[in-house]
């Protein structure tokens, strides 16, 4: 090792000091993730208002993490919530144990579940982790932008 | 590169206590239950009963052990003892390195703390009692360091389901 190889790295330094950073600014930049981004999921309706998870429970088979309870219930005439025989009236996701593998939305015959987009899904308590079916109803509180905001960034899918 | 190789420190000849299990011995007769060296490693197992006294003569001895790396333990369903704790020691002064084995126990795992001896045992001891539920008398503050306080079971244990854990959901029926 000579004097010369220590100034060829301050060189290297410097030369990178004067090069555009790369970083993104999270969270006033975001970029907005691809379309088959696996996220929050999200439970969904018909147009009509009925729900269409029947509560068959090959979500909560297919799901390798054992994070989802499915407790399903008679449709009456009286209370009729799905479009079918059952319907959900427990639907848990524990979100602390989902590995976002999206297998529920594979499985379900019914279209019923997806996962969505939305990723900043940070809580205070375990307890707050667990989703309950009017949370997974809901969509979610905290989207991701449609289109990207980092100035210069690179273009994201789909636009352009 | 350039520098001398270290000095080994001179083994003791077959049939003889070392260094260390003679200190002990001195203060503590019929502490140690065995000793052998392995891959130029002393291993000194005592009673579990002697454990504080074996520390003290190891910190406050000629030896100056006044380095513990740490405190370890294994599971060994099939001893009567079954947890087998380590401690590490180190000596800053000399060089010297032993390791100091003792059984905690069954049914009821149990044996004394060394923070008074070695301070740095504390959270060494806390995750022992959290994976294996050994209890340290006289720890300042025997609690969970690792799994959440209110978690059940000690999952270290050979006897831990694997995977085995419910997974939480509400309390809805």
């Amino acid at each position: 090792m000579g004097r010369l190889d220590a100034l060829k790295g301050f060189g290297v330094t410097f030369r990178t000091l004067l090069t555009k950073p790369v970083t993104i600014g999270y969270p006033e930049h975001k970029t907005p993730v691809y379309p088959r981004f696996r996220g929050r999921h999200r439970l969904w309706l018909h147009d009509d208002g009925l729900e269409k998870c029947v509560g068959c429970s090959l979500c909560a088979a297919a799901c390798p993490a054992d994070c989802i309870r499915v407790v399903a219930e008679e449709n009456t005439p009286e209370h009729r919530v799905s479009a079918g025989e059952r319907y959900a009236r427990i639907y848990e996701i524990n979100m602390a144990r989902c590995i976002f593998c999206g297998y529920c939305e594979i499985a379900c015959p019914f279209d019923a579940i997806t996962l969505e987009h939305s990723y900043e899904l940070s809580e205070y308590t375990r307890e707050a982790l667990i989703y309950t079916k009017d949370v997974l109803l809901e969509p979610a509180p905290k989207q991701p932008p449609l289109h990207s905001n980092v100035p210069g960034g690179p273009i994201p899918p789909g636009e352009a | 590169m350039g520098r001398p190789a270290r000095k080994r420190r001179p083994e003791g000849r077959a049939g003889e206590l070392s260094d260390v299990s003679t200190q002990i011995e001195a203060t503590s007769p019929g502490a140690v239950v065995q000793e052998f060296e392995d891959h130029g490693e002393l291993t000194v197992e005592v009673r579990a009963d002697r454990i504080l006294e074996a520390a003290r003569a190891l910190k406050n001895g000629p030896s100056q052990f006044t380095l513990l790396s740490g405190v370890t333990c294994a599971d060994f369903p099939d001893e009567p003892g079954r947890f087998r704790l380590a401690y590490h020691l180190r000596s800053v002064q000399t060089g010297g390195r032993v390791r100091l084995r003792a059984w905690a126990g069954g049914l009821d795992p149990q044996i004394d703390s060394v923070t008074s001896v070695w301070p740095g045992a504390d959270w060494q001891e806390r995750e022992v009692f959290d994976q294996f539920g050994v209890r340290f008398h006289g720890h300042p503050d025997l609690c969970r360091i690792l799994n959440p306080l209110d978690w059940d079971g000690h999952p270290l244990r050979r006897d831990y389901p694997i995977g085995g854990e419910e997974v939480q959901f509400t309390d809805a029926v």
